[in-house]
Protein backbone atom coordinates (compact mmCIF):
# COMPACT_ATOMS: atom_id res chain seq x y z
CA UNK A 1 0.00 0.00 0.00
CA UNK A 2 1.00 3.75 -0.17
CA UNK A 3 2.15 4.78 3.30
CA UNK A 4 1.52 8.46 4.22
CA UNK A 5 1.38 10.73 7.08
CA UNK A 6 -0.38 13.81 7.93
CA UNK A 7 1.56 16.82 7.62
CA UNK A 8 2.21 19.48 10.50
CA UNK A 9 -0.94 20.75 12.04
CA UNK A 10 0.61 24.06 11.63
CA UNK A 11 1.17 23.77 8.13
CA UNK A 12 -2.54 22.84 7.57
CA UNK A 13 -3.63 25.61 9.93
CA UNK A 14 -1.74 28.14 7.28
CA UNK A 15 -3.19 26.44 4.26
CA UNK A 16 -6.51 27.59 5.48
CA UNK A 17 -5.76 30.50 7.44
CA UNK A 18 -8.16 32.44 4.77
CA UNK A 19 -10.84 30.28 4.65
CA UNK A 20 -14.29 30.18 6.42
CA UNK A 21 -15.59 26.71 4.72
CA UNK A 22 -13.68 23.97 3.71
CA UNK A 23 -14.56 20.18 2.13
CA UNK A 24 -12.43 17.98 4.20
CA UNK A 25 -11.79 14.41 2.10
CA UNK A 26 -10.56 11.43 3.26
CA UNK A 27 -9.94 8.06 1.32
CA UNK A 28 -10.80 4.53 2.14
CA UNK A 29 -7.81 2.95 0.25
CA UNK A 30 -4.20 3.03 1.50
CA UNK A 31 -4.54 5.77 3.74
CA UNK A 32 -7.09 4.46 6.32
CA UNK A 33 -5.17 1.08 6.51
CA UNK A 34 -2.08 3.47 7.50
CA UNK A 35 -4.05 5.04 9.61
CA UNK A 36 -3.15 8.31 7.65
CA UNK A 37 -6.52 9.56 5.94
CA UNK A 38 -9.58 7.30 6.58
CA UNK A 39 -12.72 8.16 8.39
CA UNK A 40 -11.33 8.60 11.92
CA UNK A 41 -8.42 10.52 10.55
CA UNK A 42 -10.84 13.02 8.90
CA UNK A 43 -13.12 13.33 12.24
CA UNK A 44 -9.83 13.69 14.17
CA UNK A 45 -8.28 16.58 11.57
CA UNK A 46 -11.85 18.37 11.36
CA UNK A 47 -11.94 18.29 15.04
CA UNK A 48 -8.11 19.79 15.77
CA UNK A 49 -8.63 22.51 12.94
CA UNK A 50 -12.30 23.68 14.21
CA UNK A 51 -10.87 23.77 17.95
CA UNK A 52 -7.36 26.06 16.65
CA UNK A 53 -9.58 28.16 14.81
CA UNK A 54 -12.36 28.41 17.81
CA UNK A 55 -9.75 29.96 20.11
CA UNK A 56 -8.90 32.45 17.80
CA UNK A 57 -11.97 33.44 17.32
CA UNK A 58 -12.23 33.06 13.68
CA UNK A 59 -13.87 30.07 13.45
CA UNK A 60 -14.11 27.52 10.77
CA UNK A 61 -16.64 25.22 8.98
CA UNK A 62 -15.39 21.86 8.00
CA UNK A 63 -17.77 19.31 6.29
CA UNK A 64 -16.45 15.58 6.28
CA UNK A 65 -16.78 13.29 3.58
CA UNK A 66 -14.98 10.25 2.80
CA UNK A 67 -14.52 8.30 -0.46
CA UNK A 68 -14.07 4.78 -1.69
CA UNK A 69 -11.01 5.75 -3.59
CA UNK A 70 -9.34 8.75 -4.64
CA UNK A 71 -7.60 7.52 -7.12
CA UNK A 72 -10.14 6.95 -9.57
CA UNK A 73 -12.72 8.84 -11.12
CA UNK A 74 -15.96 7.52 -10.36
CA UNK A 75 -15.47 8.33 -6.72
CA UNK A 76 -14.61 11.61 -7.80
CA UNK A 77 -17.25 12.26 -9.22
CA UNK A 78 -19.00 11.44 -6.32
CA UNK A 79 -17.93 15.31 -4.74
CA UNK A 80 -20.01 17.11 -7.65
CA UNK A 81 -22.68 17.81 -6.00
CA UNK A 82 -21.53 18.75 -2.68
CA UNK A 83 -19.10 21.38 -4.23
CA UNK A 84 -22.17 22.40 -5.98
CA UNK A 85 -24.44 23.11 -3.27
CA UNK A 86 -22.20 24.15 -0.52
CA UNK A 87 -19.79 27.03 -1.23
CA UNK A 88 -16.76 25.86 0.15
CA UNK A 89 -12.92 27.82 -0.02
CA UNK A 90 -11.38 24.81 -0.87
CA UNK A 91 -10.84 21.34 -0.41
CA UNK A 92 -8.86 19.78 2.02
CA UNK A 93 -7.71 15.96 0.69
CA UNK A 94 -6.74 13.52 3.01
CA UNK A 95 -5.39 11.05 0.62
CA UNK A 96 -2.29 10.26 -1.09
CA UNK A 97 -0.63 13.16 -3.49
CA UNK A 98 -3.03 11.32 -6.22
CA UNK A 99 -5.84 12.09 -4.49
CA UNK A 100 -5.95 16.02 -4.45
CA UNK A 101 -4.72 15.85 -8.29
CA UNK A 102 -7.53 14.11 -8.98
CA UNK A 103 -9.73 16.26 -7.70
CA UNK A 104 -8.26 18.77 -8.95
CA UNK A 105 -8.00 17.88 -12.70
CA UNK A 106 -11.72 16.92 -12.20
CA UNK A 107 -13.15 20.05 -10.82
CA UNK A 108 -11.19 23.35 -12.33
CA UNK A 109 -13.12 26.44 -10.07
CA UNK A 110 -12.08 24.83 -6.70
CA UNK A 111 -8.14 25.13 -4.91
CA UNK A 112 -7.14 21.82 -3.66
CA UNK A 113 -5.00 21.11 -0.89
CA UNK A 114 -3.05 17.96 0.03
CA UNK A 115 -2.75 17.03 4.25
CA UNK A 116 -1.03 14.23 4.19
CA UNK A 117 2.86 13.88 3.03
CA UNK A 118 2.86 10.84 0.79
CA UNK A 119 5.70 8.59 1.95
CA UNK A 120 6.85 5.46 0.20
CA UNK A 121 5.13 2.03 -0.90
CA UNK A 122 5.47 -0.63 1.98
CA UNK A 123 3.27 -2.60 4.76
CA UNK A 124 2.97 -2.82 8.39
CA UNK A 125 6.22 -4.49 10.60
CA UNK A 126 3.25 -4.33 13.60
CA UNK A 127 0.32 -2.03 14.70
CA UNK A 128 1.34 1.54 14.21
CA UNK A 129 4.66 0.83 12.28
CA UNK A 130 5.20 0.86 8.62
CA UNK A 131 8.24 0.74 6.30
CA UNK A 132 9.00 0.67 2.60
CA UNK A 133 9.33 -2.19 0.64
CA UNK A 134 9.14 -1.15 -2.88
CA UNK A 135 10.58 1.89 -5.13
CA UNK A 136 8.19 0.79 -8.02
CA UNK A 137 11.40 0.78 -10.11
CA UNK A 138 9.22 -1.24 -12.58
CA UNK A 139 10.95 -4.25 -13.54
CA UNK A 140 10.77 -6.60 -10.72
CA UNK A 141 13.75 -8.68 -9.55
CA UNK A 142 13.43 -9.34 -6.16
CA UNK A 143 13.52 -13.40 -7.28
CA UNK A 144 17.12 -13.02 -7.33
CA UNK A 145 17.78 -11.78 -3.91
CA UNK A 146 15.37 -14.09 -2.01
CA UNK A 147 12.42 -12.37 -2.44
CA UNK A 148 13.78 -9.53 -0.36
CA UNK A 149 14.20 -5.92 -2.77
CA UNK A 150 18.12 -4.34 -2.65
CA UNK A 151 16.87 -1.06 -4.46
CA UNK A 152 14.05 -0.21 -2.11
CA UNK A 153 15.32 -1.78 1.38
CA UNK A 154 19.67 -1.04 0.77
CA UNK A 155 20.45 2.90 1.46
CA UNK A 156 22.75 2.52 -1.71
CA UNK A 157 19.99 0.44 -3.73
CA UNK A 158 23.43 -1.88 -4.06
CA UNK A 159 22.74 -4.90 -6.35
CA UNK A 160 26.16 -6.99 -5.90
CA UNK A 161 26.29 -7.49 -1.90
CA UNK A 162 26.68 -4.87 0.97
CA UNK A 163 28.74 -2.21 0.96
CA UNK A 164 31.58 -1.89 3.67
CA UNK A 165 29.30 0.11 6.33
CA UNK A 166 27.16 -2.85 7.00
CA UNK A 167 27.74 -3.60 10.41
CA UNK A 168 25.72 -6.32 13.10
CA UNK A 169 23.17 -6.99 10.64
CA UNK A 170 22.37 -3.29 10.84
CA UNK A 171 22.92 -0.50 8.12
CA UNK A 172 25.62 2.20 8.67
CA UNK A 173 22.69 5.13 8.09
CA UNK A 174 20.92 4.27 11.10
CA UNK A 175 21.39 1.61 13.65
CA UNK A 176 17.27 1.55 13.01
CA UNK A 177 17.93 -0.04 9.41
CA UNK A 178 18.34 -3.77 8.86
CA UNK A 179 21.12 -4.42 6.29
CA UNK A 180 18.87 -5.78 3.06
CA UNK A 181 22.13 -7.49 2.16
CA UNK A 182 23.08 -8.98 5.51
CA UNK A 183 19.11 -10.58 5.50
CA UNK A 184 19.61 -11.51 1.74
CA UNK A 185 22.57 -13.62 2.85
CA UNK A 186 21.02 -15.43 5.79
CA UNK A 187 18.11 -16.19 3.34
CA UNK A 188 20.01 -17.28 0.32
CA UNK A 189 22.20 -19.74 3.01
CA UNK A 190 18.61 -20.68 4.77
CA UNK A 191 17.10 -22.00 1.10
CA UNK A 192 20.70 -23.40 0.17
CA UNK A 193 21.01 -20.52 -3.10
CA UNK A 194 24.32 -18.79 -1.50
CA UNK A 195 25.72 -19.73 -4.94
CA UNK A 196 23.46 -17.57 -6.59
CA UNK A 197 25.14 -14.35 -4.90
CA UNK A 198 28.34 -15.21 -7.04
CA UNK A 199 26.48 -14.03 -10.10
CA UNK A 200 27.28 -10.73 -11.08
CA UNK A 201 24.28 -8.91 -11.04
CA UNK A 202 24.65 -6.44 -14.33
CA UNK A 203 23.96 -2.75 -14.57
CA UNK A 204 20.11 -2.09 -14.28
CA UNK A 205 18.20 -0.79 -16.85
CA UNK A 206 16.06 2.17 -15.31
CA UNK A 207 14.70 2.86 -18.27
CA UNK A 208 11.24 1.28 -16.67
CA UNK A 209 12.08 3.51 -13.10
CA UNK A 210 11.52 6.84 -13.29
CA UNK A 211 14.10 7.99 -15.34
CA UNK A 212 11.75 7.58 -18.24
CA UNK A 213 9.65 10.40 -16.83
CA UNK A 214 6.34 9.82 -15.18
CA UNK A 215 5.04 6.37 -16.33
CA UNK A 216 1.14 4.80 -17.85
CA UNK A 217 0.40 1.71 -18.16
CA UNK A 218 -2.19 1.16 -20.74
CA UNK A 219 -4.40 -2.19 -21.00
CA UNK A 220 -6.36 -2.08 -24.27
CA UNK A 221 -8.36 -5.33 -23.15
CA UNK A 222 -9.59 -3.08 -20.34
CA UNK A 223 -9.57 0.47 -22.45
CA UNK A 224 -12.84 1.45 -23.53
CA UNK B 1 -11.35 33.56 38.95
CA UNK B 2 -13.69 33.20 41.78
CA UNK B 3 -16.71 32.19 39.86
CA UNK B 4 -14.92 30.12 37.77
CA UNK B 5 -16.56 26.81 37.88
CA UNK B 6 -14.79 24.04 35.71
CA UNK B 7 -16.52 21.89 33.46
CA UNK B 8 -14.98 18.64 33.50
CA UNK B 9 -16.05 14.72 31.56
CA UNK B 10 -14.60 12.01 33.40
CA UNK B 11 -14.65 9.19 30.83
CA UNK B 12 -13.49 6.40 34.10
CA UNK B 13 -13.66 2.07 33.47
CA UNK B 14 -16.73 -0.21 34.53
CA UNK B 15 -14.15 -2.41 36.45
CA UNK B 16 -11.85 -1.08 38.85
CA UNK B 17 -12.16 2.65 38.93
CA UNK B 18 -16.24 2.29 38.92
CA UNK B 19 -15.34 0.06 42.29
CA UNK B 20 -13.24 2.62 43.87
CA UNK B 21 -16.09 5.71 43.05
CA UNK B 22 -18.83 2.81 45.08
CA UNK B 23 -16.53 2.83 47.65
CA UNK B 24 -15.69 6.21 47.84
CA UNK B 25 -19.33 7.25 47.61
CA UNK B 26 -19.57 4.44 50.89
CA UNK B 27 -17.17 6.85 52.35
CA UNK B 28 -19.46 9.77 51.98
CA UNK B 29 -16.69 11.04 49.10
CA UNK B 30 -18.91 11.88 46.34
CA UNK B 31 -17.77 13.45 43.28
CA UNK B 32 -17.76 17.03 42.55
CA UNK B 33 -21.03 18.30 40.45
CA UNK B 34 -19.35 20.12 38.07
CA UNK B 35 -17.34 16.22 36.90
CA UNK B 36 -19.81 14.66 34.08
CA UNK B 37 -19.06 11.13 34.36
CA UNK B 38 -19.08 8.51 31.27
CA UNK B 39 -18.67 5.22 32.43
CA UNK B 40 -17.20 3.26 29.90
CA UNK B 41 -16.31 -0.64 29.21
CA UNK B 42 -12.62 -0.31 29.12
CA UNK B 43 -10.29 2.86 29.14
CA UNK B 44 -9.00 1.35 25.95
CA UNK B 45 -12.60 1.94 24.04
CA UNK B 46 -11.74 6.13 24.93
CA UNK B 47 -11.11 7.39 21.24
CA UNK B 48 -8.80 10.31 20.20
CA UNK B 49 -11.88 11.30 18.33
CA UNK B 50 -13.88 11.14 22.24
CA UNK B 51 -11.39 13.24 23.68
CA UNK B 52 -11.14 15.91 20.81
CA UNK B 53 -15.38 16.25 20.55
CA UNK B 54 -15.35 16.92 24.09
CA UNK B 55 -12.91 19.84 24.23
CA UNK B 56 -14.50 21.40 20.82
CA UNK B 57 -17.58 21.13 22.45
CA UNK B 58 -16.31 23.64 25.51
CA UNK B 59 -15.31 21.27 28.12
CA UNK B 60 -12.59 22.93 30.58
CA UNK B 61 -10.91 19.71 31.03
CA UNK B 62 -11.18 15.98 30.03
CA UNK B 63 -9.54 13.29 32.05
CA UNK B 64 -9.97 9.27 31.89
CA UNK B 65 -10.02 7.30 35.49
CA UNK B 66 -8.15 3.74 34.14
CA UNK B 67 -7.33 1.11 36.35
CA UNK B 68 -3.41 0.59 37.50
CA UNK B 69 -1.31 -1.07 35.04
CA UNK B 70 -1.19 -4.92 35.56
CA UNK B 71 -4.93 -4.58 36.56
CA UNK B 72 -6.84 -4.05 32.95
CA UNK B 73 -9.38 -6.69 32.72
CA UNK B 74 -8.51 -6.42 28.94
CA UNK B 75 -4.90 -6.28 29.87
CA UNK B 76 -3.79 -3.28 27.32
CA UNK B 77 -6.73 -0.88 27.67
CA UNK B 78 -5.33 1.43 29.93
CA UNK B 79 -2.15 1.81 28.46
CA UNK B 80 -3.90 2.19 25.04
CA UNK B 81 -5.68 5.28 26.76
CA UNK B 82 -2.07 6.42 28.35
CA UNK B 83 -0.93 6.29 24.30
CA UNK B 84 -4.26 8.34 22.93
CA UNK B 85 -4.04 11.23 25.77
CA UNK B 86 -0.43 11.21 24.85
CA UNK B 87 -1.50 12.08 21.47
CA UNK B 88 -4.29 14.93 22.07
CA UNK B 89 -2.01 16.50 24.22
CA UNK B 90 0.60 16.54 21.86
CA UNK B 91 -2.33 17.94 18.90
CA UNK B 92 -3.32 20.18 21.65
CA UNK B 93 0.26 21.70 22.14
CA UNK B 94 0.70 21.77 18.15
CA UNK B 95 -2.80 24.20 18.01
CA UNK B 96 -1.76 26.28 21.03
CA UNK B 97 -4.15 25.08 23.29
CA UNK B 98 -2.91 23.60 26.95
CA UNK B 99 -2.63 19.58 27.10
CA UNK B 100 -2.93 19.95 30.57
CA UNK B 101 -6.64 20.09 29.90
CA UNK B 102 -6.39 16.11 29.12
CA UNK B 103 -4.58 13.30 31.47
CA UNK B 104 -5.31 10.43 33.05
CA UNK B 105 -5.31 9.12 36.26
CA UNK B 106 -4.99 5.33 37.38
CA UNK B 107 -7.47 4.63 40.36
CA UNK B 108 -8.79 1.03 41.93
CA UNK B 109 -11.37 -0.49 43.86
CA UNK B 110 -8.95 -0.23 47.19
CA UNK B 111 -8.13 3.53 46.41
CA UNK B 112 -11.89 5.21 46.93
CA UNK B 113 -10.61 7.93 49.49
CA UNK B 114 -7.79 9.11 47.13
CA UNK B 115 -10.57 9.74 45.59
CA UNK B 116 -11.03 13.10 46.63
CA UNK B 117 -6.98 13.98 46.20
CA UNK B 118 -7.83 12.94 42.62
CA UNK B 119 -10.53 15.19 41.96
CA UNK B 120 -8.98 17.77 43.88
CA UNK B 121 -5.72 17.73 41.98
CA UNK B 122 -7.98 17.89 39.00
CA UNK B 123 -9.58 21.05 40.12
CA UNK B 124 -6.57 22.57 41.23
CA UNK B 125 -5.49 22.19 37.46
CA UNK B 126 -7.99 23.75 35.23
CA UNK B 127 -8.93 26.26 37.75
CA UNK B 128 -5.35 27.25 37.55
CA UNK B 129 -5.66 26.99 33.68
CA UNK B 130 -8.78 29.01 33.62
CA UNK B 131 -12.20 28.87 31.12
CA UNK B 132 -11.54 26.89 28.07
CA UNK B 133 -10.69 29.19 25.74
CA UNK B 134 -13.14 28.14 22.89
CA UNK B 135 -15.51 29.77 25.55
CA UNK B 136 -18.31 27.32 25.36
CA UNK B 137 -17.77 25.99 28.57
CA UNK B 138 -21.95 25.76 29.44
CA UNK B 139 -21.99 23.68 26.35
CA UNK B 140 -19.88 21.14 27.88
Amino acid sequence: MIVAERKPIKEILAMVADFKKILLVGCKGCVTVCNAGGTKEVGILASALKIARKKEGNPIEIDEMTLERQCDPEYIDQLEEPLKNNNYDAVLSMACSVGPQFIARRYDNILVYPTLNTCFMGGALEHGVWAEFCQGCGNCIIHHFGGLCPIARCSKSLMNGPCGGSAGGKCEVSPDIDCVWHLIYDRMKQLGKLDQLREIFPIKDWSTSRDGGPRKIVREDLKK
Amino acid sequence: MPDFEPKIILFYCQFCPDKGINSACASNISMPSNFRKIRIPCTGTVDILHLMHALEAGADGVFVLACKEGDCHNETGNIKAQKRITYVRKLMEDIGLEPERVGIYYFNSSQGPSLKNITQEILEKISELGPSPLGLSEAA
